[in-house]
């Protein structure tokens, strides 16, 4: 036997009822798991040291510590996510934590409990990595504590992205700038603002091309958002879009300074623009609305579904009139 | 009033009494023709004294105000002058005799006889005209004049007078000249250094938006991190705060707690004495190694 199995036998004993022990040793057997939980992670047996973690957090509870309950429930959700636990285990180690933290009064510990969580799901789930993300997020707006959040709505946004989930990334990026205006954070709110209409904008097929627009309109309604560089770059990205012009985006991406300084992943994302089918969008070359509503944009949106049937029906309607000039 | 101007206007003075010396500078002349002479050159001289108190007067700075009358006077006198120059030139065929001398000659009226004049006096008499035309054109009236064909004088920068015409309408002005317009060589040359310039400028200032645009990307992040960490270290004082006089509250019951199980004398006693069986241990340890 190992000395962690003997440790935690030990520990069991003392908290075992009996005959002789009327009630459980908890502050006996507390040390006893804590070290049987360290032998078992430094020999790398992750599954049991987890199992001692919780054992050590249990005892911490009832000797009514739950900070230090808390902490090692973190430990042990660590260490699960390694040796194979169901991603809804170790997500409600991470959760059971942060109600802990609560407990304790320390809510700033909690939301960072879950974050941790949810970076630690990252590589594993990232729907549940996510859920852990926004709802360290909700922890920290009910903190007040804004500013705590943004390092999380980063992640998560990052996770989305990589996910290719970009109507969420998006979504969330408006979150974070409402979190940044909170906070007073201007210029990560107009980064936040065209950072999402770049995440609508690199759905495939254009179909987040009227939310964009639409993004872009409510935003310019925002007095941080109004007079900024990002707004000027937006609409011109907007107006390229709405002018079907390829090279008129991608030279605004390239030549505009504003992109280069928002997030990695955005930068990338917006590298890869325009996305979409690029034959539809230059057989369909629409006429430049100066309105940006919705209504004009979903008919165009509409009409470069349909431009690959007919365009061909353009072409020789075009030829007609060349020659009735001709004539 | 300085040495300078002493000087000139002794000079002025002297001048403008010359008349009244008694050692005339010359002998009155005798004749018609010199008489004439004579008196046009005395009228060229005091031109010319007009003309330098003009001079004076503007030299020494400003305005000179009594330019205006004396260059009227001057001018007038001229005109005059230029007017007289023909009678000279009448006078300057006939010879006329002496009338004689004044004081010695009081019986009789001296006859003139009008000889014939030599070719050479004549001559002589022609180019001593010519002179003095030279002499009245050269006094100066503060007119800028048009000397056609003769020699420039420069002024004080060394530029010549330059001819000034305000004329539209001749036919070789400039602007209705259509090859005015057109690019010659050295334009087009020109004009594509100016261009190059420009471009590299465009460039630089490219360059120089580029890097203020960072700094001030930089700087705004800065500005929102900063504003974050004081949050934290507001935080972290007050905790620090409370932490602080925890611990003076726990110091001060300590203190209390170890003078009610000893006193400060006892205390003093045990340190030593543990320090002097210290020191013995220490010693015994020595002499054992």
């Amino acid at each position: 036997m190992s000395e962690g199995d003997k440790l935690m036998s030990k520990a069991e004993s003392k908290v075992t009822v009996s005959l002789f022990r009327w009630s459980p040793d908890w502050e006996a057997a507390l040390p006893l798991y804590e070290q049987a939980a360290q032998k078992y992670r430094i020999s790398g047996a992750k599954g049991k040291a987890a199992v001692a973690y919780e054992k050590a957090s249990f005892t911490q509870e009832k000797l009514g510590s739950p900070w230090h309950a808390a902490k090692h429930l973190e430990s042990a959700g660590m260490l699960a996510k390694e040796s194979g636990y169901t991603v809804a285990e170790v997500e409600s180690f991470f959760t059971r934590a942060c109600a802990l933290y609560l407990e304790a009064g320390r809510g700033q510990a909690g939301a960072d409990a879950l974050s941790r969580g949810g970076k630690t799901l990252e590589s594993v789930n990232s729907d549940a990595a996510y859920r852990l993300y926004m709802e360290a997020v909700e922890m920290y707006q009910n903190e007040g504590k804004d500013h705590f959040s943004l390092d999380s709505f980063r992640a998560a946004i990052n996770l989305l992205i990589r996910t290719e989930r970009f109507e969420d990334a998006a979504t969330t990026q408006l979150r974070f700038a409402e979190a940044c205006s909170r906070t007073g954070a201007k210029q990560s709110q107009c980064k936040a603002y065209l950072s999402a209409m770049i995440a609508w904008l690199s759905e495939p097929d254009l179909k987040g091309l009227p939310e964009a627009t639409n993004c872009l309109q409510d935003c310019l309604a925002v007095d941080a958002f109004y007079g900024s560089v990002e707004a000027r770059a937006a609409a011109d990205l907007i107006e390229a879009y709405a002018r079907r012009d390829v090279e008129a985006i991608q030279k605004c991406i390239k030549d505009d300074n504003t992109f280069q300084h928002l997030d990695t992943s955005i930068l990338r994302l917006a590298r890869k623009l325009p996305t979409g089918d690029l034959g539809s969008l230059q057989q369909a070359p629409l006429p430049l609305s100066s309105d940006f509503g919705t209504s004009s944009l979903q008919h165009q949106s509409g009409a470069v579904g349909r431009g690959q049937q007919s365009s061909p029906a353009i072409e020789t309607t075009t030829d007609d009139i060349d020659e009735d000039n001709l004539c | 009033m300085d040495i300078y101007d002493i000087e000139t206007r002794i000079g002025t003075l002297v001048n403008k009494y010359k008349a009244y010396d008694d050692a005339p500078k010359k002998e009155r002349p005798l004749d018609a023709f010199e008489d004439l002479y004579f008196h046009m050159e005395g009228t060229i001289d005091s031109l010319h004294h007009k003309a330098e108190e003009v001079q004076l007067e503007r030299n020494r700075g400003g305005q000179a105000a009594n330019a205006p009358r004396l260059n009227a006077e001057i001018r007038r006198g001229k005109a005059q002058l230029l007017q007289d120059l023909p009678k000279l030139l009448k006078l300057a065929k006939k010879k006329g005799k002496s009338k004689g001398k004044p004081k010695t000659d009081d019986q009789g009226s001296s006859l003139r006889q009008s000889k014939g004049i030599d070719p050479q006096e004549l001559e002589e008499r022609h180019r001593r005209i010519a002179d003095l035309e030279a002499r009245i054109q050269e006094i100066p009236d503060g007119v800028l004049m048009s000397t056609n064909g003769d020699k420039k004088k420069s002024n004080i920068l060394g530029l010549n007078n330059i001819d000034i015409r305000i004329d539209a309408m001749t036919e070789a002005s400039t602007s209705r000249d259509p090859s005015y317009y057109e690019h010659t060589e050295e334009s087009r040359n020109f004009k594509n250094e100016f261009e190059m310039a420009k471009a590299r400028q465009d460039e630089s200032l490219d360059e120089i938006s580029k890097g203020v645009d960072t700094l001030r990307n930089l700087a705004g992040d800065m500005s929102e991190e900063i504003g974050k960490q004081e949050d934290l270290v507001s935080t972290m004082e007050q905790r620090m705060d409370t932490v602080n006089t925890e611990m003076r509250s726990v110091n001060a019951r300590l203190k209390q707690t170890l003078f009610s199980v000893r006193s400060s004398r006892d205390l003093c006693m045990d340190v030593t004495l543990i320090c002097i069986l210290l020191g013995i241990g220490a010693y015994i340890y020595n002499q054992l190694k």
